[in-house]
This record gives C-alpha cells, structure tokens and sequence, in this order.
C-alpha cells in the first residue's frame, strides 16, 4: 500500500507541474551566438530522404536583421545546399528589418544569399509586419507584384 | 490503509481540478468580455467622416499613381526607392496644407482613446502597452506629410487591437509610436496623421 501511496503522490505532483508550469518562448541569450558558431563549425548530417524527383527546398523567417547571426544561417544554408540542393527558398516575412533604401537590400538580403543567389536558387518571399508594401516589386523576392 | 488510499486519491481529485481551474481562468481571462463601447449617434457619424476622408485620400492617391510611371514587379532596390521618394513627394505636394488631426479629429479620436480603453483592460492593457512599448520609436521624428523614419523599428500591430478600430483600406495602415497612433500610407510610409495619447 506504502508503494500506491507514493504513486498517487507522484501522479499528483506530476499533474499539477504539467498544469503550473508557465511555458516560456525561447528568447535569444548571450549564448546564441556562441551556439550558432559551434553549429556552424559542426559536421553536416542530412536526415532528409533527399530522393531523386524531389522537391527539395528550404524555409526561412525572420531574416532580415542584416546581422552576423543572418550570415551565419546563409553560411549554414549554402554548406547544406551542397547536401540537399533545394531549388528554392520560402521566406515567411520580415525580410527587411528597419529601414529599405538600395543598400538594405543589399546587407539584409543579397550579401548573405549571394552563394545561393548566384547558384539560381529562387526565393519566393512573403510580407511581414515589419516589411514594406513597396518589396512585392522587388525582383529577387518573386512576388509578382502582389501580396 | 485503505482509508488512506482514499485520502490520496482525495488529494489527486482536487489538485487536478484546481490546476485545471487555474489554468482555465487564466485562459478565460484575456477573453473576458469587457462591457461593449456604446457606439452613439455622434459616433457612428465620427467614423462616417473619417471613412469618407480616408475614401477621399485613396481616390487622390490612385490619380497620382495613375500619373507617375509604373514600377515593375521586377524591380531593382533603386528603382524601389525611386518610386517610393517620387510617390511621397507628390502625395505631399497634392496636400500642402496637411496637419495634425484632419483625419483624426476629435470626435474620432474620442471615440478611437475610448473604444481603447474600454476594449483593452487589466491584463490585456498591459499586454497590449508591452507589445508596443517593446519597440523601439524613442526619438522618432513624427511629421504629418512626412515619411515614417526608415531606420526606425516598426511596432506591432496586435490583431485584437486592429479589429477594434475603423477598418483601412489596403493601401493604409495604423502604427503605434509610443502612445501616438498613427495613420500610414502602406507604399510611400509618408505619415498622414498622428493621434496623441491614443494608446491607454
């Protein structure tokens, strides 16, 4: 009986921890950086099937900070392009944070996709709340125009 | 023994339901119905007028754009920013006299701080100040007929929060600067009106 008792006492505690327990948003630490870098450095390991006749392509949100951590994904995606060459890439909006004059474009967007870019891979962007009506226009985003 | 079997299978039954009650009040609180905004006679006039100036602007707008040349959907980013500096300047030369508070005038900005204050309370004030507070505008420069800053950050617009507030076309938005709301125009970010002390 001493063993139940526990086990009702586990269960319990157990319910009431999954009920209390706030759910918190992963927010980037000072740690982050540091652990791109080591994941950059890390040995490529593709788990996608990557068979023949696939569409193959990749999903990218958030991006446009025009920061080292943006280049470092860029870095990151064109080594796993040589793996898995996706033919195109979705972006989910917020392509350009802050301002969008020639050069934005150019740091936010075409420097840290340069190798992708000049390889042929599409992107097909979407707008963000951060994003300006004006990027449907922009050749590179294939947007036709249109949001 | 088995008295105290009970007594644990008591402390189970009623942990579960007061977290679950926990959790359930927390989740019904953010939708709590807060009294509706009584909409009056002289507001629904309010947002009348302000629909029609907001019909007006879009109907000039569209004569300007009709004029200027088109720009390709397969623009470069400095053909991007030419057109946009063109648009922003001819939509500021077809209002030269723009000011503060023709679109939002008082009665519309009363209903608009009121509608606000009465829709986002307790929780949801504080959750709606955080979203917009999160951004940083501080020493944004706010000029009507003058574009938003294109180096600024701009703040997010909570769904809850828009749907409470008139409906825009397309071709405008709302923005939150702080506490001042402002109405944008979507392609040229030229400001085309500021409403101080709109957000509670």
């Amino acid at each position: 009986m001493r063993r139940t008792h526990t086990y009702h006492f586990l269960f319990a505690f157990l319910i009431s921890a999954i009920l209390f327990t706030p759910v918190y948003a992963q927010k980037p630490d000072s740690n982050s950086t540091a652990a791109s870098k080591s994941h950059a450095s890390a040995p490529l390991k593709l788990t996608l099937p990557n068979k023949e006749g696939s569409v193959r392509f990749a999903v990218i949100g958030d991006t446009g900070s025009g920061t080292e951590q943006q280049r470092d994904v860029g870095e990151m995606m064109i080594k796993y392009h040589s793996l898995f060459p996706f033919e195109f890439v979705l972006m989910m909006g917020d392509n350009l944070y802050g301002g969008e004059a020639p050069l934005d474009f150019a740091k936010k967007f075409a420097e840290p996709y340069k190798a992708l870019l000049d390889q042929k891979v599409k992107f097909y962007a979407t707008l963000g709340n951060h994003d300006q009506a004006l990027q449907v226009n922009y050749t590179n985003f294939n947007m036709d125009g249109k949001e | 023994m088995k008295r105290k079997s009970y007594i644990f299978l008591w402390l189970l039954v009623c942990s579960v339901v007061s977290g679950a009650s926990v959790v359930v009040g927390q989740s019904t609180q953010n939708a709590a119905l807060a009294p509706p905004v009584v909409v009056s006679p002289a507001d629904k006039a309010a947002i009348e007028t302000f629909e029609k100036q907001v019909k007006d602007y879009i109907g000039l707008r569209n004569k300007l754009r009709a004029n200027a040349p088109k720009l390709s959907k397969d623009s470069t980013p400095e053909q991007i920013h030419a057109y946009r500096t063109a648009l922003e300047l001819s939509l500021r030369n077809a209002r030269p006299n723009a000011k503060r508070g023709e679109f939002f005038r008082p009665e519309t900005a009363d209903f608009i701080r009121r509608t606000l204050k009465t829709e986002f309370q307790g929780k949801d004030r504080k959750e709606l100040r955080e979203q917009v507070f999160e951004t940083e505008t501080q020493g944004v420069v706010l000029r009507v007929n003058y574009p938003y800053a294109q180096s600024a950050e701009l703040s997010e617009m909570p769904a809850t929060l828009l749907a409470k507030l008139p409906q825009l076309p397309k071709e405008l938005r709302y923005r939150f600067v702080g506490r001042n709301l402002l109405l944008v125009d979507r392609e040229s970010d030229v400001i085309i009106d500021i409403m101080p002390d709109a957000l509670p």
